[in-house]
């Protein structure tokens, strides 16, 4: 059953026209976040591992993605591969999306959170608790903290 | 640990700040007091600013409240150091020579960590799922212009510069008085119609003896009565062995090693001042004098006691506790500013940071002039007034000095407090569930 589905989605999205140029994992801004990323983590690592039939509970990649969609917009063979990877998270068992701490909409994937509080909690010795909340959250208490 | 900033950064890389924009930031500096909640300064914005750039999705944003005063407006306060430059995977955001913030849309993919990173989400996506945010049209903002009730103000900054000469004057004349020229120092000192006693001098010296004095106990009692009524400004404005300290500091101003971390605690001064006691009592004598760097400076290097032998080393050796922290003898060891403390801490005094102008995480100046390092910026980084312990504050007044809006101040106890510090729910990490 996953095989087939893989199959619909490949061809759905043209994952079967992928030449492994590149220019994707070129693109991607998480390629900061992540050592190995070219091969795994990276939209064209997804791509090839959709196209060998990897499980999605063994794709990285998935809980790095921030729907910018540069990959989609560069990709020479004209796969949508942010449309794919939105569909490949739909099948697996929890969203790997971290929820606002107060509205519980749905915010930033798993690694740009641990990317994010690497790069701003550096030189505090308590955890900042104000990224756990999305936007509009974050803008009302900061609004009722200081009014 | 080191941030993976990407190779875009290195391709592109951001201006640095020059010295002058980081002492004059440009900013607009929000009012809530005068804010009705109208709403022009977004309708401005989002038909282009100044540039007149055509219609576009406005950059501020008005959080109306449902009583007159809690009205907020949203917007870039163009931070000293930008938590979103730090967050952008792509470099797409730099602080320019202006200290202006600005984004360059080349680069920018819209991903959104500006917008997670910012404390209060200033970076605004627009309908078409576009990251924009205040570039100050370019020194003159509309919304400024526009806004009737002057809520909104361009502001540079201004500081109060006469503070920090008044107090080096102070402390130069205090210390040539002290060490110089009155030999008693300042442990005991017989001025003219009355005596001025070290308070925990005086202490050890109940603590030796057995024996309360009352003429000493009163001449103690007058220190700590100025320290009820002004705080620990003995420690930033009198006392010589500060003075010393903070020639080092302005001197060599880099940390150099850092101390283990069971020294920096702050409890270690009653702990020493506990200790100076016990000892006083089982030796019979005021130990603690004896090694007290504020003592051995007035009774080793004045000019009739020339250099008495082991005790001018002490000096130098405690001063040098200064290149791990600013301060370090002050803030985790000496006994006479836990003495001093205890009655700032129920003194007259407050510090008080955080009035509404106060631009909080985008600044920050407060957190880095202090030398006794009691301004949390954890509580400033998140957008809430820092709470103030005024038992370890020396009353240096270096935080109002370097606040350039106004908003760290003297406030006495009876009059009314202008912040109220509030709390961000906590526990960001386990956020994780499902999304439904």
């Amino acid at each position: 059953m996953r095989a087939s589905s893989y199959h619909d989605l490949a061809s759905e999205y043209g994952a079967y026209s992928c030449v492994e140029c590149g220019k994707c994992a070129a693109m991607c801004p998480m390629a900061e976040t992540a050592g190995s990323f070219s091969r795994i983590k990276s939209p064209r690592g997804i791509v090839q591992q959709v196209l060998r039939g990897v499980s999605v509970n063994d794709m990285p990649g998935l809980a790095s993605c921030l729907q910018c969609r540069q990959c989609s917009q560069i990709c020479p063979a004209g796969i949508d591969i942010a449309g794919l990877i939105a569909e490949l998270r739909k099948l697996l068992p929890e969203p790997p999306v971290c929820v606002c701490s107060v509205c519980g909409s749905p915010m930033l994937p798993e690694d740009a959170r641990l990317y994010l509080s690497r790069a701003v909690d550096s030189g505090f010795e308590e955890k900042l608790s104000y990224p756990a909340l999305c936007p509009s959250c974050k803008r009302r208490t900061y609004a009722k903290n200081n009014s | 640990m080191a941030n993976k900033f990407g190779k875009l950064r290195d391709i592109f890389p951001p201006e640095k700040a020059s010295l002058r924009s980081a002492r004059s930031k440009p900013g607009v500096v929000f009012d809530p007091s005068k804010c009705t909640g109208c709403g022009l300064c977004e309708s401005v914005c989002a038909s282009g600013g100044s540039n007149s750039e055509g219609m576009r999705a406005p950059r501020v944003h008005i959080m109306r409240g449902d009583v007159p005063g809690t009205s907020f407006a949203i917007l870039c306060q163009h931070c000293l150091d930008p938590q979103c430059l730090k967050a952008c995977p792509n470099g797409a955001i730099s602080k320019d020579r202006d200290g202006v913030v600005r984004m360059n849309k080349k680069l920018c993919v819209n991903c959104g960590m500006c917008i997670a990173a910012c404390p209060e989400a200033a970076p605004f996506r627009d309908s078409q799922g576009q990251v924009n945010k205040c570039d100050l049209c370019g020194g003159s903002p509309a919304c400024v212009a526009a806004c009737p009730n002057g809520a909104l103000t361009y502001a540079q900054g201004s500081r109060k510069l006469w503070i920090a000469p008044l107090r080096w004057l102070c402390q130069l004349i205090n210390f040539l008085l002290l060490v110089i020229f009155l030999v008693g120092s300042v442990c005991s000192l017989n001025a003219i119609t009355f005596d001025l006693a070290c308070p925990f001098g005086v202490l050890q010296n109940v603590f030796s003896t057995k024996a309360i004095v009352l003429a000493t106990v009163v001449s103690a009692l007058l220190l700590m009565l100025f320290s009820f009524i002004f705080g620990r400004a003995f420690c930033g404005w009198i006392c010589p062995f500060g003075f010393i300290l903070d020639l080092v500091d302005k001197i060599i101003p880099h940390q150099l090693f850092r101390m283990p971390r069971f020294l920096r605690n702050r409890v270690n001064k009653y702990g020493v001042a506990i200790g100076g006691l016990a000892a006083a009592g089982a030796a019979g004598t005021q130990a603690f004098c004896t090694v007290c760097p504020i003592g051995t400076v007035c009774r080793s290097y004045g000019m009739n006691t020339v250099m008495a032998g082991a005790e001018t080393a002490i000096v130098p050796a405690l001063a040098a506790l200064n290149l791990g922290e600013k301060r370090s003898w002050c803030r985790y060891f000496c006994p006479v500013g836990a003495t001093l403390g205890l009655a700032a801490k129920i003194g007259l005094v407050r510090i008080e940071i955080g009035a509404p102008r106060c631009k909080k995480f985008s600044c920050m100046r407060c957190a880095d002039a202090c030398p006794m390092g009691i301004i949390p910026k954890e509580q400033l980084v998140q957008g809430l007034s820092p709470s103030i312990n005024m038992a370890e504050c020396i009353s240096c007044l270096r935080c109002v000095s370097a606040c350039p809006h106004h908003a760290a101040s003297i406030r006495f106890i009876w009059q009314k407090k202008k912040t109220k510090p509030g709390k961000i729910p906590s526990d960001c990490q386990s956020s994780k569930g499902d999304a439904s």
